[in-house]
Order: C-alpha cells, then structure tokens, then sequence
C-alpha cells in the first residue's frame, strides 16, 4: 500500500503541500479491496476520453478521492471518480477559456459534486435540459412507459413485475430505447451530435 | 452486447439500480475500458437526471401524450356529428379538388394531337384570313400570334410529305391567347409549315374531315414555305 502511495504521491518539497501528503498516505492504510480498485480506477481514468489531453486530471481525480472521499464506499468510487473527473474537465476548460490559456487546475479550486453550478454551467444544464425534454417526448409505446416508470425510480425487478415482462426482457427493451433517445439527442448524451 | 453488465447503463443514468446491479456494473466498469466509457459518456445525462426539478419536467412531458398517441386516440373514441360533418367537408373538398383537376388530366392525351386525316385536311383548306394573325418561321423556331382569343393548330410537313403537328404539344390545348407570341422548335426537314387559327368555341382537336368542313368559314390559314433562291438555295 505505502508503496503504491509513493507511486501516486512522491513526498512533496513545499511544505504546505506536506500537510496533505499525511492524510493521503493515512487514508490509503485500508483494505487491500479499496486499494485494487482505487488502482483500477485509476488506469481506466487515464485510458478514458475523458482525460484525454488532460495528462494530470486523473491524478487530481484521484487526490480528491483519498483525501475528502476516504470514508466513500469502494463500490461508489467508480460513479464519483466520473462525476468528479466531468466536472474538473469543464472547469478547467470554462476556466482556460475565461483566461484564454489552459493552466492547470489546483485540487482544491475545483468544485465538489455537492456545489450548484455557476451561471455557465447552469446555461449549459438548461440547454441540454430543453435538448432531453424535446427528444424524451418524441419517445412512444414501450420506450415512453419504461421512460416514465424509471423518472418515477422504479427498479428494473419492479419495472419488470408492473410491465408483466421477464427482467431480462425489460433489460433489453431500456437498452433499445436508451438508444432510441440518445439517437433523438443527435447521438451523444451532451445532446450534440 | 460485448459486456453482460452494459445492460445496466440505463438505469445507472436514472438512478434506479438495486445494490446488485450496482456492484455488478460498477465491479465490470473497473474490468472493462469499453463499460467504463460508456458510463463516463453518460455523465451528463444522469447528472441532468439527477436534478429533482429536471425528473419532474420529464414526466410532465411523458405524460403529455405524443403525436402518434393523439392519434391513436382520436381513432378509438366513439365518432360525433362534429367528426360527420368534418369527414363530409373533406369528401367535399376532394371531390372538387377532383373535379377541377380531372378533366385536364384526363383530357390532355385526347387533346395532344389531331388525327392524320385531320392534319391532311387541314393542309388541303385554302389560304382565307378570319382572325388576324402572324406566322415567322425561322431557321431553328417557329413564332405566331393571334389577335384575338382562338385556337391553333400549326403543322409542318416535310419533304416526303410527312406531316406532324407542332403546336399544341402533348398534353397542350390548343387554345391561344390575344396578343401573346407563341414559339416552338421547327422540325427538322419542314418544308412547309401551316398555321391554322379557328374561333375559340371551336376545339380543332375534336375535330375529323369530316366536321371540319362544317366549321363556319371564314378561318385564318397561313402557309409558309421556304423561298428558294436564285442559285437554287431554300430559306
């Protein structure tokens, strides 16, 4: 384990940056588990599109993991290792944008997932929310249904009891329709094709 | 499907997958690059989704029936005297829309062409002059104009004594209007071009030899023919 901290996160000469060097090494004195995923975790975010052009965003996704995330359950650290990886890649570009360079983005700067989005990401949210409501209205039959009874947060098992289908059926039909939606969304989830 | 688990993305998007299917995506996603980015392609949507706000407005829009459903709908609710009468209305409307388009359609081969024993008679009437009209016939056009509302038939012989009729075209009547030139190709080898111009309550076209002789004369019939030059030379 100590050895893998090292890996990730060398001691640090500035001294400030020693105070956060502790708990990152204390917080990776867990289970062997956690640790294999934080690894594998790790690797799929530096191959992903997402930190493509962004050498040290999976770096930083992964400080803010150990350190405000320690207490977060292993099989948890996949979805927020994503939202967190998203939302430091648009802050960065909002930011590299508003300045017209593309500097690197301090851990700290970066906004938690429980933080409201500022006025550009909210434009953005609004738009993509209008984009999802004009493509999910479009939907009919089958693919309207299983729309409705998931924005209700119906389970698939439940899904399946109320459609009277087998589970594996409802599998397959929400596969078919989350395409049928995306492809109304001109073929991306950002809703731009 | 290259990975079992992918059948779980939807529901990771909307937020409505059990502990099981979560471990299970989720454990897979770690495994398998292809799982991962799928599910990291699909971060906005559930952050979208994620918004209570967001969740509502979808599910006022789903329940708004769509186009199709309208449809359905209005298809399977018992028939009122509003829909009668809207039904009549359309019969209506394409029976007269029928009866102004049809006949044209239907007319147009029969008014395409006069027969060959008509065009022969035609070419058989003498030179008489009813309503004024003009005939220029150059070396690629023909051009004519009445001065009066009337119908026309011009055709064009060739030197084997073939005739073809060069005005109206297929599908053409052979109505003209006052003062407006009319102009068409000159057929290749025409040696002899005929304007023939009756009244307007006379269609030529329905004309035969026969009938033709009953139209009351004076009509307008106007020949051209090249004028040969002196070195034997046709204009």
């Amino acid at each position: 384990m100590l050895g893998l901290a090292a890996e990730w996160f060398p001691r640090p000469s500035w001294p400030p940056m020693r105070l956060l060097y502790s708990p990152i090494r204390m917080s990776l004195g867990d289970d062997g588990e956690r640790t294999k995923a934080l690894e594998k975790l790790r690797a799929r975010l530096v191959a992903s599109r997402l930190c493509r052009d962004e050498e040290d965003l999976a770096q930083d996704v992964m400080v803010l993991l150990i350190t405000k995330y320690a207490t977060t359950p292993t099989v948890d650290l996949v979805p927020l290792g994503i939202t967190i990886a998203w939302k430091m890649r648009a802050a960065r570009w909002r930011k590299a944008d508003r300045r017209g360079e593309n500097t690197a983005v301090d851990a700290t700067d970066v906004p938690l997932p429980d933080v409201g989005p500022d006025p550009e990401e909210h434009a953005s949210m609004s738009e993509r929310k209008g984009r999802l409501l004009q493509a999910i209205s479009r939907l009919d039959g089958k693919c309207r249904e299983l729309m409705r009874l998931k924005l209700e947060e119906r389970s698939f098992p439940d899904i399946a009891e109320i459609l009277r289908a087998k589970i594996n059926t409802v599998y397959s039909w929400d596969r078919r329709c989350m395409g049928r939606l995306r492809e109304l969304l001109g073929g991306s989830w950002e809703g731009r094709a | 499907m290259k990975n079992p688990a992918e059948r779980l993305l939807g529901g990771h998007a909307f937020g409505t997958l059990t502990d099981e299917e979560r471990h299970e995506l989720f454990t897979a996603a770690l495994e398998d690059q292809e799982l991962f980015d799928a599910l990291a392609d699909q971060e906005p949507l559930r952050e979208l989704l994620a918004d209570r706000v967001v969740r509502n407005e979808l599910l006022d829009a789903l329940d708004r029936p769509s186009l199709v459903e309208r449809v359905r709908a209005a298809l399977r609710r018992p028939a009122t005297w509003a829909d009668l009468a809207a039904a009549t209305a359309a019969v209506l409307v394409v029976v007269g829309a029928t009866h102004l388009l049809w006949p044209r359609a239907v007319q147009a081969p029969r008014m395409a062409a006069a027969r060959p024993a008509l065009l022969r008679a035609l070419f058989d009437l003498p030179a008489q002059r009813g309503i004024a009209a003009d005939l220029h016939v150059e070396a690629e056009r023909i051009t004519f104009r009445v001065e009066r509302d009337a119908q026309a038939i011009l055709a064009a012989q060739d030197r084997d004594g073939a005739m073809t009729q060069v005005f109206p075209q297929p599908g053409d009547v052979a109505r003209v209007a006052k003062g407006v030139t009319l102009s068409t190709a000159r057929p290749s080898g025409a040696v002899r071009v005929r304007l023939v111009v009756f009244p307007l309550e006379i269609d030529p076209l329905t004309l035969d030899e026969g009938t033709l002789r009953t139209v009351p004369h004076p009509l307008t019939v106007i020949e051209w023919r090249p004028r040969t030059s002196p070195g034997g030379k046709t204009t």
